[in-house]
Parts: C-alpha cells; structure tokens; sequence
C-alpha cells in the first residue's frame, strides 16, 4: 500500500468551501454530547468545586 | 500568617483564579466528554474518564499558567488518563491494525450524508492515533497546532494521521458491504 502523505483532505479545519460529510459528521459527534444533559455525576463534582470556592472567600486575604 | 493555621490563607486573587478555572472547566465539559467518547467507544466509561479529568485538573490548578492553552492542558490529561487505563485494560480497544491497512485500499468513498452513529461506530474501527486526531481536529475544533501539543507530536504528524483517518473513515462509512467482508475476514 502506498504511504499517506499530507493532502489537501488533510485540511478539514479549514475546508468550508465544500460540503464536506465526514467533517461534518464529526461535528454532530460533538453537538450531540453538547446537547446532552449534563449527567448527575458531573454537576456533584462541579458542586464540590463550587462549595471549597465558597468556604474558602470567607478566610480569602484581600 | 497565624502560627495556629494549618496552611495559608488564599488571597483574593487565587480565589479569583479559581473562579475562572472553575468556569473554564465547566465550559469543556461537553469538549472533554465527545473525545473521551470518541477515545473509548463506551459512554459510562467515557464520562468517568471525563469526571476524573474533572477532578484531576482541578487538583493540578496551581500547575496550570494562566493565559497559556487550557483546552490543550485539559485534554492532556485526559488523554494520558485513557491511555493509562488503556495499558491496565487491553480489552477497552478493538481496533486491528491489520483490519484498517486493508480498509485503506478498498473502493474509494463516494460523497453523501452520513449519520452521526454511524460515524461513532466507525470511529472504534480506526487505529487510536488516527481517531484522537479526528476527534480533536473535527469533533471538537482544535488547531493542527494544538492536536500537536495535546499529543506530543509534528504538526506534519498530526496532518497525515488527519488524512489517514479521513480517508479511513470515509471508506468505513461508505462502503459498510466491505468494510463488515473485511472485518471478518480479518
């Protein structure tokens, strides 16, 4: 087989001129986990986050 | 600082720094858990990766140099944590080399819409070092140049593994009759 070299296709982040289905596809890859709801598991550690910020303003030097 | 106090007391600008990490990470959570998806295959353990990456970054802030790429920084620590994991569990990947050097040269791909499940599924059927850089680059948008940094490699590197996976991709969803012949066969 051949060897791949760098090609014109190589360039998808900076295709917009033509339709291109692959580049889009994997767009949707991203836009269908973005559209998800934010699973319960993540918004506990954003709240463990969110509550060491809060108790440590209280102590926080100006 | 008190000689009764355990450790020191965060000034206003170190609160404020992890305001703004803390709303950076949140922000990159959808980024975080479409690579870690698209990396393992696996949604529960995709976004256990994606929550540990939470976690680690944040415990690793003080490391971070505001003002340099933190979508980068992220990645790479979730890139190292699924490889890890990956060395520990050999069965989280099923990609065979073989199976895609043979896919390389079948019919090439003919040009219409594709579905995103379909994508996804053939997505697992490509070598890891294509599919990071087509997640990277056109799931979630990242520069050549930031692919390059996140993986440790050329930024010629990361243009042929883009254009192998392409090609690779395009040929797995196009073509499921030979695809599915050469899977088996292989």
């Amino acid at each position: 087989m051949a060897k791949d070299t760098p090609s014109k296709e190589a360039k998808m982040p900076h295709a917009e001129t033509a339709f291109d289905p692959v580049a889009a596809a994997l767009k949707q890859l991203h836009q269908a986990v973005a559209s998800e709801a934010l699973p319960d598991d993540f918004l506990r550690i954003l709240d463990e986050i969110d509550a060491k910020i809060a108790s440590a303003k209280p102590a926080a030097k100006k | 600082m008190n000689a009764h106090s355990p450790k020191p007391e965060p000034s206003a600008e170190a609160l404020a720094a992890d305001e703004v990490f803390r709303d950076q990470l949140v922000a990159l959570i959808p980024a975080l858990r479409t690579f870690a998806r698209g990396l393992c295959g696996w949604r529960d353990m995709a976004d256990d990766m994606a929550q540990d990456a939470l976690v680690r970054g944040w415990a690793a802030r003080a490391s971070f140099t505001p003002g340099t790429n933190f979508r980068a920084w992220m990645f790479m620590i979730l890139r190292n944590q699924f490889y890890t994991t990956l060395r520990k569990d050999k069965r989280m990947t099923s990609w065979d080399p073989e199976v895609a050097e043979r896919v390389l040269v079948e019919a090439p791909a003919q040009q219409h819409s594709i579905h995103v499940t379909d994508v996804a599924k053939a997505l697992q059927k490509l070598p890891l070092e294509q599919r990071e850089v087509l997640l990277l680059i056109g799931a979630n948008g990242a520069s050549y140049e930031e692919a390059a940094e996140i993986i440790g490699v050329a930024i010629g590197t990361i243009k042929s593994r883009l254009a192998r996976g392409r090609k690779a991709l395009a040929l797995l969803i196009d073509g499921p009759a030979d695809v599915d012949q050469v899977t088996r066969v292989a």
